[in-house]
């Protein structure tokens, strides 16, 4: 015990000792490191707006409303009284995470951008911070659509990259280019802000709200799955509106390129409600893209007896593939097929949906390829 | 003096602690792409370990054996600390290209192995002299690494472009190009040792 108290008070007297020693150091450095960082993004700022002779932060006045893109500083550059123009200084998903310096003009025009980091893949999703990518900014309207493959040259094996820079840009600048338009007098931007989407999978609840609105959703047995053991029904609901069953909602659980889970809404009349996403193990940048409401947006609608087909797998094919990852929208076209099938066989029969227009023999699925 | 000759050289060739007891590589390998980081990491490093050293067998009669690691962590911990404030304050752009690796030389195998099996057993003059010893051993292979990568990899020697970018091999810049150049390094040390050898036996 005593050699305990010992040792204790021993330890205690180095560490103390220590933290002095680095309190102090601290003391005299912590100015200069301010400093420093200061020094850094006001010379960057000035490789922006060279002729600007003083930047105003405005970072508290500008908020991106994302959880995707994050705003970390916001300036506007001016010369005597007169605005030049503003630069956010914004970090979003590229491959892994970009931080970019967005300069806008008071025409509503990109200025040349300048990374400030850049954590892709180095000889590949780096380059687009080198000026044969990041130079068609330069000048760039910021009505303009910043399509990847469109007005915007992607940097061939990083694809993925490029357009998550482009997206950075068109946020932040759109963002920048709002706030001068109400500030200082910059002409106003047509068409909708744009939205950064945060890729998520969704809870249970939210995805049956989102896909019938304003109905219930009761819990209920019965709807089995008869035709492909691969896929599983974990949940499946009844849906009414207005005192009438509307359709059903199954969840389903399957192989994509990992697993997955989904939700389908299928209505009486053999149309679908739509899909949604519930939970994916697939791979960051590919499948996981399963998760962008431009993927599983274009399910709604359909008619459950369509082929659920992948492009280009297969050229007959209905339902386009995910950039990359043909295998994990296979996996949620097969989910989508035999939910759809079987919700509307079980309305069918039970609630006097619409039949078949045939009688379904066996079904096709798409076949998923082994891996590894 | 002659004591101390001895064991400032032993640092150098004899036991470089990369080239031949091969520890703390990690950080060696991964800053090593460019002259100046690795100058910069081996005048760290040096510094940290000769501060350590020289508290260390200054004070090692007053650290109870028992607690000697836990104390020998505080103290390197707090000579790191102070080395990156200082080179955030007074050399921002290199502290930013070495990134982690700075207060990552808090768990730098070489420190603590010199601390526990030299600097506890010996005094304050041989422990400076190991310590600058080890330092300059580690720092002299950084900046042969690097020159090596910077040249191949990046087309640059001493800060001069020499090399057009289209003859230039990636390779080098990255962490296999790395180990590449230790490998070939540390049998070029392997050979020198033994060459040494052969004249201190014709002797």
């Amino acid at each position: 015990m005593k050699t305990m108290i010992k040792l204790s008070f021993v330890m205690a007297a180095y560490a103390v000792v220590a933290c002095v020693g680095l309190a102090v150091v601290y003391r005299i450095t912590a100015p200069r490191i301010e400093a420093a960082a200061g020094a850094e993004v006001n010379e960057r700022l000035r490789v922006i707006f060279p002729d600007a002779d003083k930047f105003s932060e405005v970072t508290a006045n500008v908020h991106s409303g994302s959880k995707v893109v994050a705003f970390n500083q916001a300036f506007v550059a001016s010369k005597g009284d007169e605005a030049l123009g503003m630069v956010i200084k914004a970090t979003g998903p590229t491959y892994k995470t970009s931080t970019i310096l967005v300069g806008v003009n008071m025409k509503r025009e990109l200025l040349p951008i300048v990374f400030l980091e850049n954590n892709d893949t180095p000889g590949l999703g780096t380059k687009t911070a080198e000026s044969d990518f990041a130079g068609q900014f330069s000048s760039k309207s910021l009505d303009d659509a910043f399509a990847v493959g469109g007005d915007v040259e992607a940097i061939s094996g990083a694809t993925i990259s490029s357009r998550g820079v482009a997206d950075i840009l068109k946020f932040a600048g759109y963002a920048a280019g709002a706030y001068l338009a109400e500030h200082h007098g910059a002409p106003a931007g047509s068409g909708d802000a744009p939205v950064a989407v945060e890729l998520a999978p969704m809870e249970n609840d939210v995805a049956l709200a989102e896909l019938f609105p304003g109905a219930t959703c009761t819990v209920v047995e019965g709807i089995a799955n008869n035709l492909e053991s691969s896929v599983v029904f974990d949940k499946t609901w009844i849906v009414e509106k207005d005192g009438a069953v509307s359709g059903v909602a199954i969840q389903a659980r399957g192989q994509t390129y990992k697993a997955s889970t989904v939700i389908v809404g299928v209505n009486r009349d053999r149309t679908l409600a739509g899909l949604r996403i519930v939970a994916t193990g697939d791979t960051k940048n590919y499948g996981r893209n399963m998760l962008d409401p431009a993927f599983y947006g274009a399910f709604t609608g359909k008619s459950v007896d369509d082929r659920f087909m992948v492009k280009p797998a297969d050229p007959d094919g209905d339902v386009d593939s995910i950039s990359g990852a043909t295998i994990s929208t296979m996996g949620v076209a097969n989910m989508v097929k035999v939910a759809g099938l079987e919700g509307a066989a079980f309305l069918a029969a039970s609630y006097g949906g619409k039949k078949p227009p045939t009688a379904i023999d066996g079904i096709e699925l798409n076949s998923i390829p082994d891996q590894e | 003096m002659k004591k101390y000759i001895g064991l400032f050289t032993n640092g150098l060739l004899k036991e470089n602690p990369l080239l031949v007891i091969m520890i703390g590589l990690c950080s060696s390998l991964a800053v090593t792409t460019r002259l100046v980081n690795g100058v910069g990491m081996g005048l760290a490093m040096t510094f940290v370990l000769l501060m350590s050293e020289i508290m260390i067998s200054a004070f090692r009669k007053m650290i109870p054996t028992s607690i000697r690691i836990p104390v020998f962590i505080i103290i390197i911990a707090a000579f790191t600390t102070i080395v990156d404030l200082v080179m955030k304050a007074y050399t921002p752009a290199l502290s930013k290209s070495m990134g982690v690796f700075i207060p990552l030389i808090v768990v730098n195998c070489i420190i603590m192995g010199r601390v526990e099996s030299f600097s506890y057993k010996s005094t304050v003059g041989e422990s400076i002299a190991d310590a600058l010893g080890m330092g300059m051993g580690y720092t002299w292979v950084l900046c042969a690494i690097s020159i090596v990568r910077e040249l191949l990899g990046a087309g640059v020697f001493l800060g001069m472009k020499v090399i057009p970018d289209e003859y230039t091999v990636g390779f080098f810049s990255q962490s296999p190009g790395g180990f590449f150049v230790f490998g070939i390094l540390i049998s070029v040390g392997f050979a020198m040792n033994r060459a040494i050898e052969r004249k201190g036996a014709v002797k």
